[in-house]
């Protein structure tokens, strides 16, 4: 299990940008998306999402397992809650298409645009926030939140879980290792709380030695200066033009699509 | 002065434990201070003091005068100290915080709010100064441990300390690493600052000329003087001294017990000077050992000390992900043996053992075990013929009580009830630690860090292993917690394989010597053979200590080889003293 941080996008459009302009697409996306129900204009927004997506330049064998995995627990989701659960689609009921066996639940056009729009929702989500992942490089990620106001301790803490991830797991493997010789094997019971239970063995040292490693780690830093109000970032970020046109971009994205759904037609689902 | 210690006693408010009496030392620049020690003595007490953790992070009631840049601890922060007192912990792991080295040696001087150029001008004066401008940009997860610890005390040293703190520099790592941050260490003391080093490896640290030595134990000053003095007077079974010193002081030697039961000739035969050159091996197998191969293409196969092979390699390669840590290693290494695995960090010598209990599988050829494949058998099953142990006792601690500790592995094993409290009451007799009260109900993690190492061996030795397989077992102990685990693990098992880059233990230790390096087996050797062997120690990058010098100069047996002790009191003192 390799979890050093991926920066795939390395020299990309997007990995040339301030990390903060990464960090706040998201959010401007967020409140775009969260105002659209038609589906049509579902399909706008997820076009400008790709666009972007592209710009980051991940290749997708790199990412193939995180969209497979993305894609079936968000269609899992939507299933669920718009077409099993016979979701308020909040237009009339319609001619009923077909009946969802064992629930007998009537799916109709309105149902499948409704699910159809959540579904490029959250995929569309995911396309704008793969970059801050995988094009951000891990060594700027601390400074970006800490420029966007984060407390610096926080933000530091942001650092230090991309330092200590990697070694935090090769001590969960040494740790396996360690009680395989005695006989430990991961129970293959279905029972989730036996499941859980036969963690014991290897979550107790690996918690344990964390916290004493913690210790070590937070006196070391401390005897380097660390917990002033004020530190110097040895990074220095500053927004450039293209910065500010892709910001602004979305910022507009946000600004048109919260209009549409009061003065627009975007604001209820779309039956075809 | 930067540092002055006058009368310092320290008592931890959590234990209630006093840890310092009395202490004094006194650090000016050019100075480098060696403290050393038995474990539990003081020492890391003793840095926390000079580096402010005690009182502003360690609840402790101090007692005494301590001065660094001639104000008092207690009235400087932390970060205040740490522009004159920089730390170096024994573990750079710990310490290293920044994702790259840049980001790493920037930390400090970040904290201190310097301007941006500033921060640049001292990186990359520090990283020229320590030879490290190489590694700029590199990511820390793939530094290997001499170059974390070279990034960490490059870290230190940009903060333009006075004086330098180092705690055990020599216990993590292969010696050339630890040596090469020592030379820089003495060169930062040359150019006017200063050091203090705490280190129970003195021999080592002799080597770079300390100005002072303070020895500690149980908290109090045994010793503060200088090195000559220091040499005279240090407990030898305590301390590891030149082998030099050790003739010198040959008359007040102790009997080497506690020491590993011995099996040479030259250990068990009467003390004239004849017993030690040219003496013959007392056990056939090691006399018949075949002659030591040091990087020959032949096949490196030694004999055990019994015909059975008890694990076998048959042109195997080891590693990680299709990539070969280890290639074209054939040995066999006998039932009833003692062999240590010597070799630099990440050489494979963990990667060599594992292979032994299905930790990982051979990449190509063939591991087996009393003469059937590995594969045949689980991990499980192996553990009733390989007890391994790892170097770090936290790994393995999990349960309430030592009793329900020692019970994991039987019970896995499926034994009943009556058998697996016998086994665990033998397992913890073997390891010495039955005479602790009510040792079974307690928590494993309320034993010393010494008790709870050995406990781990007798997590093994429950399930009654036949062969027991330790990765550094002593790393960061001291010579008679060293001396004294070994002799217990010794008596314990019929045969014993074991991880180190302490070469003296390994000579002292085992009857045959594998060193590996450059993905290869280059040494395969009865311990005697191999210390004449000076080439070996050069191109695997293991140091000569004054112990080898002198198995090389007085043993000329194929066997094992004596106890320092002993050989100390066989060899004629230089200056005409006779031997004991």
């Amino acid at each position: 299990m390799d979890v050093t941080p991926r920066y795939l996008g390395a020299g990309s459009f997007l990995a040339r940008r301030d990390p903060r302009v990464l960090l706040l697409v998201p959010v401007l996306y967020f409140v775009a998306v969260a105002n659209v129900a038609d589906l049509r204009g579902m399909l706008v927004c997820a076009a400008i999402a790709l666009v972007y997506y592209r710009a980051a330049g991940i290749p997708w064998r790199g990412v193939r397992a995180n969209w497979v995995f993305m894609l079936t627990f968000t269609t899992l989701l939507v299933v669920v809650n718009s077409v099993f659960t016979a979701a308020d689609t909040r237009v009339g009921a319609g001619e009923a298409l077909f009946a969802v066996p064992l629930t007998g639940t009537e799916v109709t056009w309105a149902t499948l645009s409704y699910a159809s729009t959540l579904l490029i929702r959250y995929a569309s989500l995911a396309m704008v926030s793969f970059p801050v992942a995988f094009a951000i490089a891990p060594s700027d990620l601390g400074v970006a939140l800490a420029r966007l106001r984060l407390s610096q301790r926080l933000a530091y803490g942001v650092d230090l879980t991309f330092r200590f991830l990697p070694s935090t797991v090769a001590a969960l493997r040494e740790t396996i290792d360690a009680q395989r010789v005695r006989g430990y094997e991961h129970s293959r019971s279905r029972n989730p709380f036996r499941k859980l239970a036969s963690l014991k063995p290897v979550v107790v040292p690996v918690t344990v030695n964390a916290l004493i490693d913690a210790e070590d780690t937070a006196n070391a830093m401390d005897l380097r200066g660390f917990g002033a109000k004020h530190r110097t970032w040895m990074r220095e970020l500053a927004f450039g033009r293209t910065d500010y046109l892709v910001m602004g971009g979305f910022l507009a994205l946000a600004a048109v699509m919260t209009a549409a759904k009061f003065f627009g037609p975007f604001g209820e689902v779309w039956a075809p | 002065m930067i540092i002055e210690v006058r009368a310092a006693s320290v008592r931890y408010q959590t234990t209630g434990r006093q840890v310092l009496a009395e202490v004094d030392l006194a650090v000016g620049p050019g100075d480098l201070a060696l403290v050393s020690g038995p474990s539990g003595g003081g020492k890391s007490t003793l840095l926390r003091l000079l580096n402010g953790l005690i009182p502003h992070a360690y609840r402790a009631e101090v007692t005494g005068e301590v001065l660094v840049g001639g104000r008092p601890v207690a009235q400087q922060s932390v970060r205040q100290l740490s522009t004159t007192v920089g730390t170096l912990l024994q573990d750079p792991r710990k310490q290293i915080v920044g994702t790259t080295v840049d980001t790493e040696l920037a930390f400090g001087p970040e904290n201190l709010g310097l301007p941006r150029a500033e921060i640049r001008r001292r990186i990359g004066e520090v990283t020229d100064r320590v030879g490290i401008r190489h590694l700029l940009g590199r990511a820390t997860a793939e530094l290997s441990g001499g170059e974390l610890q070279m990034v960490a005390f490059a870290g230190v040293l940009v903060m333009r300390p006075q004086v330098v703190l180092v705690d055990e520099p020599l216990a993590n790592l292969d010696l050339e690493a630890s040596l090469r941050l020592m030379r820089e260490l003495r060169r930062f003391v040359d150019d006017g600052g200063a050091a203090v080093v705490v280190e129970h490896r003195v021999e080592e640290i002799l080597d770079f000329d300390p100005t002072q030595v303070l020895y500690l134990e149980d908290g109090r000053s045994g010793y503060a003087g200088d090195v000559a003095g220091f040499l005279a007077a240090a407990p030898v079974a305590h301390v590891k001294l030149p082998f030099e010193t050790l003739v010198a002081r040959a008359a007040e030697l102790p009997a080497a017990s506690g020491a590993p039961p011995a099996r040479t000739a030259a250990f068990d035969a009467p003390p004239a000077r004849t017993a030690v050159s040219d003496a013959p091996s007392a056990r056939t197998a090691v006399s018949d050992a075949p002659p030591a191969r040091t990087g020959g293409p032949a096949v490196r196969r030694g004999r055990g000390g019994s015909a059975a092979a008890r694990l076998e390699y048959r042109g195997v390669a080891l590693g990680y992900g299709g990539r070969a840590v280890l290639d074209g290693v054939d040995l066999a290494l006998g039932a009833g043996e003692r062999v240590a695995v010597l070799g630099r960090n990440g050489a494979g010598k963990s990667t060599l053992l594992r292979a032994a209990v299905r930790l990982l599988e051979p990449l190509r050829g063939a591991v087996h075990v009393d003469g059937a494949p590995v594969t045949e058998r689980s991990t499980l099953e192996l553990a009733t013929t390989f007890g391994y142990v790892f170097q770090n006792p936290g790994q393995a601690l999990f349960c309430a009580t030592v009793g329900d500790e020692l019970a994991f592995g039987p019970r896995n094993l499926g034994w009943p009830a009556d058998e697996i409290r016998r086994v665990s009451e033998d397992a913890l007799r073997a390891m010495l630690l039955d005479g602790e009260a009510d040792v079974m109900d307690r928590s494993p993690r309320t034993l010393s860090f010494g008790q709870q190492r050995r406990l781990t061996v007798a997590l093994a030795l429950a399930m009654r292993p036949r062969t027991l397989i330790l990765d550094e077992p002593t790393a960061g102990q001291d010579l008679h917690a060293t001396t004294r685990f070994m002799a217990q693990v010794m008596a314990a098992s019929e045969s014993v394989y074991f991880i180190t880059h302490d070469v003296d233990l390994a000579l002292t230790s085992a009857d045959r010597i594998i060193v590996v390096d450059g993905g290869r087996v280059v040494a395969d050797a009865p311990a005697a053979e191999l210390a004449r062997d000076a080439d070996v120690w050069s191109r695997a990058g293991l140091r000569q200590t004054s112990l080898v010098r002198a198995i090389r100069d007085h043993v000329h047996g194929a066997g094992g080889i004596p106890h320092p002790f002993d050989l100390a009191r066989l060899i004629p003192h230089p200056e005409g003293t006779p031997p004991s």
